[in-house]
């Protein structure tokens, strides 16, 4: 009696303190989580720019469902509300005063920034050149586009910038000043927000800004409608988090019914559900105090716990005969018990060695809170029973099903061929069994992701699938490696290897190579005495270049630029998406359009030692292979391990075969009926692996039915009941629009129905059964 | 008497339409009508331009090519480089090309409303369009139908526009001269192929 006061008295100090500590921790929803931990240094690019990339900042936003006008005065009031707002980085829908300064900025430094200053070009031969095709210029049809910029530019440093700029794209198109979709049908806008990606209540907080500035631009039926990272983090964060209320509710509601119409006491309902919440929250704690956070999606994994934690008190109370104390019961049942929790444990124990922190902490919390509730159900829930708590009286309902089950045995060659045609089918497939495409795991649904997509190329904006990154030490050695690259890859566009690129060395070149421009260009007087000279002949009017000398003057003495110059323009969000600090250096990224023969680009970057060539596409899908590959193999490794602490404990072969077969057989169906779906998700792979950990279970009170026969009727209605409380748990998962929910809910679901059924049928309760009736009156 | 007076003259209105429409001055809806019934034509022009910027003016040669009704081609010929520019306007879109590697300037006339006012200045004008006209621009016509002229001063957006001149008799165009914003002018008389 002392023992099992200490017992209670330690569940209540560790309960609360879990308690206490769960309170307080902070639930995280960045899906980075679910990336591995040892990355190659172009998936460190990858995570890094869906942690706080620039891409991870942008909102696209649309106003449609009123004509054009209308739709364009509503942009421009919007976008003037949000301009005022410190939690924008950047708003861009068209309207020129966002340029102002970026056109401020080029033309106050054309001659730091351009690439194409040599001090040939101020020779009076180089001078010629570019006067004589300034005059032909002037007489073409685009002559008004130089007409303002001769006097100051006659090399054209400005149009040349602005033509880099634009990347040889004109940019979306546009209706009274604003930007609009080819169809006219919406109005266009580019924001950035100040939040990282990360940072998914800055997010939410920036978002419900817009959509309070949209409500009083006077939008009338006009729409709203919002894409890009920030959004689908938030809505993934609402949408989990109200899976996981929802469903866990759900999930609770269902087990509860089924478990109050079984034992018809609410106090026995409750005292069910004592080591399911134990366990949650030491499993919660205990992942908090791992991780330091806990993701929402091992925190939905909750619900699933109660599908298998429940099953322990299930046991422990089906299988207590009225007039027999629950200790009996314990002794009888602990062996069982403790091999089942054991071989869970071992299954999951797999997920702590994945690289994935998402999958580690699932994996943490499952052997937690299992560890817990099974200990809770031994040690304390008997302290808790009521001393006159009846059990439950074997019924004629558990006499009804037992009999049904004895049919079971002529159906086993039914199982063998039911598994063989299964594993056939999954072996016949064209396609690969596997998803291999990451879009399959994101929470985006696919009208969302096509939403996206459209308002993309709408806007024009950068998808970004060809990076070259290079990391150095310091800004300055990282822009001299981006010239040296870029040195070597605009040869490529004239090839047709690449269509174009973007440099940070565009916004801000390198000093070194500032210095140089200023080296290159001549002294007010020597250009002068060469201008004088080219332009003999020429019909130029005399001193019409008095600009020009002048602003030469300038640049070849003034300050060098610095990042702080491009403060205010929009040209400073492309720099700090290509120019990012890193706590080990500096990352600069070039970004390549149009890519048609990358083994090209391979090879131009390959004298620079630190250039890494990144395909996003391609480096997300490998990481999902990575992904797959390691789970497949730590799922292999979980059910070696589960079959290895099987045989040591049964001993014996045909006991063990009967065990792994019924559990074989469950997992192939159980795989052939979701690939009847389609694709099979990583997801689905933790899946069966649970199906693995909570089937043995149910094999292994078959097997230890041998030494009792009598009890099997009861064995069976507690295995029923548990099974019942399972696919309750994790059939409502399988509601979840969440695909990790989803995908994890569906095959439990079915995998643990199959198990119960398979295990009756291979491991013969019907003999077991016959026996025992035998020896009744 | 007063009524068939009116009869008569109703009467020789009906019988001599040219020839009063001849020695009366001209109308706006007149010329409109007459450019009406031009589908297709295509010309030689030549263009001055006379630039603050220069000294004498640049001279270029080249063809013209309508097509009603919003279609206008204008090819330059080739010049001492062997480089031909088509400037091609299309509803309401500007194209530049130069048939070399760099991809052609397209402009639209809401993205860029001074190159808007240009563009429609030329398309109404040649297509008869006397309503457009009257919308963006104050409208003068003078001369009679056998030798009229037409000055559109835009009603906004005058930097690349101030006023345009055009020349013609009848339903064919003579001249366009330009002056923008700057005070720089285009002098171009077009002379029509046979058709």
């Amino acid at each position: 009696v002392t023992a099992r006061r200490v017992a209670i008295l330690i569940w209540i100090t560790v309960i609360a303190a879990s308690a206490l500590f769960v309170a307080r921790l902070q639930i995280d929803t960045d899906m980075a989580a679910f990336l591995p931990r040892s990355a190659s240094p172009a998936q460190r690019v990858l995570v890094d720019q869906f942690r706080d990339g620039v891409v991870s900042r942008l909102v696209l936003v649309a106003i449609e469902g009123v004509p054009t006008d209308k739709s364009a005065a509503i942009s421009k009031r919007l976008a003037g509300q949000l301009r005022g707002n410190p939690d924008f980085v950047a708003v861009e829908n068209g309207e020129d005063s966002g340029f102002e300064r970026d056109r401020d900025f080029l033309w106050s430094n054309r001659y730091l920034l351009s690439d194409r200053i040599e001090s040939t070009l101020f020779t009076r031969a180089g001078l010629r050149g570019v006067l004589e095709h300034d005059l032909a210029e002037l007489g073409s049809a685009s002559g008004f586009l130089l007409k303002q910029t001769l006097a100051a530019d006659p090399t054209g440093e400005m149009l040349h910038l602005i033509d880099q700029q634009q990347g040889g794209g004109a940019g979306p198109a546009r209706h009274d000043g604003v930007w609009v979709s080819p169809d006219g049908d919406r109005t266009l806008m580019l924001l950035r927000l100040r939040a990282a990606g990360s940072d998914i209540d800055g997010a939410q907080q920036s978002l419900a800004a817009i959509r309070s500035a949209f409500a009083h631009a006077d939008p009338g039926t006009a729409r709203l409608v919002m894409t890009g990272p920030p959004v689908f983090a938030v809505a993934a964060r609402d949408r989990i988090r109200s899976d996981a209320t929802r469903l866990s509710a759900l999930a609770s509601l269902l087990v509860a019914g089924a478990l109050l119409a079984v034992y018809r006491s609410p106090r026995v309902l409750a005292l069910a559900f004592v080591p399911v919440v134990s366990g949650g929250l030491v499993g919660i704690a205990t992942v908090g105090l791992a991780f330091r956070t806990i993701h929402g999606i091992t925190l939905g994994f909750g619900a699933t716990l109660i599908g298998e934690a429940v099953d322990y008190a299930v046991y422990l109370f089906t299988q207590t005969a009225p007039d027999s104390p629950v200790e009996r019961t314990l002794e009888r049942i602990w062996p069982t018990l403790r091999l089942g929790v054991l071989t869970s444990i071992c299954g999951f124990s797999a997920m702590l060695l994945s690289s994935f922190e998402g999958f580690a902490q699932l994996g943490l919390f499952t052997i937690t809170g299992l560890a817990v509730a099974v200990c809770v159900t031994r040690w304390v829930l008997p302290g808790l029973i009521p001393a006159r708590f009846a059990g439950v009286r074997q019924s004629q309902t558990m006499l009804r099903i037992a009999t049904l089950a004895t049919g079971g045995r002529h159906l086993r060659a039914g199982v063998v061929v039911l598994a063989v045609a299964a594993a056939a089918s999954l072996a016949a497939g064209k396609s690969n069994i596997w998803a291999d495409d990451l879009n399959s795991l994101s929470p985006v649904s696919p009208a969302e992701q096509h939403l996206d997509q459209s308002l993309r190329r709408d806007v024009q904006a950068p998808d970004a699938a060809y990076l070259i990154v290079v990391r150095q030490t310091d800004q300055e050695t990282a822009l001299e490696a981006a010239e040296r690259l870029n040195a070597a890859l605009v040869p490529l566009i004239r090839q047709g290897a690449i269509a174009g690129l973007d440099t940070p060395t565009r916004y801000l070149p390198s000093l070194a190579a500032q210095r140089a421009r200023q080296a290159a260009l001549p002294a007010p007087a020597v250009l002068q005495v060469e201008l004088d000279a080219a332009l003999e002949g020429l019909p130029f009017q005399p001193g019409l270049f008095a600009p020009f000398v002048a602003a030469i003057g300038g640049a070849r003495s003034g300050p060098p630029v610095s990042r702080a110059d491009l403060d205010g323009t929009s040209l400073s969000l492309r720099l700090d998406s290509l120019l990012v600090p890193r706590e080990d250096g500096w990352v600069a990224m070039i970004s390549l359009r149009g890519v048609t023969a990358p083994e090209v680009v391979g090879q131009a970057i390959a004298s620079e030692p630190s250039a890494v060539l990144v395909n996003l596409k391609v480096e997300s899908d490998r990481l999902l292979g990575v992904y797959l590959q390691e789970g497949i193999s730590l799922a292999g490794l979980g059910a070696a391990a589960i079959v290895l602490l099987l045989a040591a404990n049964l001993r014996s072969l045909p006991r063990l075969i009967a065990v792994t077969a019924s559990l074989a057989a469950a997992v192939v169906v159980t795989l052939a009926v979701l690939h009847l779906g389609g694709q099979l998700s990583i997801f689905n792979l933790f899946g069966v692996l649970l199906v693995v950990a909570i089937g043995s279970n149910y094999c292994l009170f078959f097997d230890r039915q041998r030494d009792d026969p009598g009890g099997m009727p009861r064995v069976l209605a507690s295995l029923l009941l548990a099974n019942l409380c399972t696919v309750a748990g994790f059939g409502v998962l399988a509601l979840s629009h969440t695909p990790v929910l989803h995908d994890l809910g569906m095959p439990v679901a079915i995998g643990t129905f199959l198990s119960l059924i398979f295990a009756t049928i291979i491991m013969s309760p019907v003999r077991i059964f016959r026996s025992a009736n035998a020896a009744k009156p | 008497m007063k009524l068939s007076g009116q009869t008569v003259l109703v009467g020789l209105l009906a019988a001599l339409p040219v020839h009063a429409a001849q020695t009366a001055p001209v109308t706006l809806d007149q010329i409109m009508t007459a450019l009406r019934t031009v589908k297709h034509v295509e010309a030689r022009y030549i263009e001055h331009r006379y630039l603050h910027a220069l000294r004498s003016p640049i001279e270029t040669r080249g063809t013209l090519r309508f097509d009603a009704p919003a279609h206008l081609e204008k090819t330059s010929d080739p010049a001492a480089n062997g480089v031909a520019e088509r400037l091609t306007i299309d509803g309401d879109r500007l194209t530049i090309d130069r048939g070399t590697a760099a991809s052609p300037i397209v402009l639209t006339l809401h993205e860029h409303p001074e190159i808007g006012v240009l563009v429609e200045s030329i398309r109404a004008t040649l297509s008869g369009d006397g309503d457009a006209l009257r919308r963006s621009f104050d409208v003068t016509p003078s001369g009679t139908i056998s030798e009229w002229q037409l000055v559109l001063q835009p009603r906004t957006q005058q930097g690349l526009l101030r006023w345009m001149r055009v020349s013609g008799y009848a339903e064919r165009i003579t001249a366009i001269d330009t002056q923008d914003g700057e005070g720089d002018r285009s002098e171009m008389s077009i002379v029509e192929l046979p058709r």
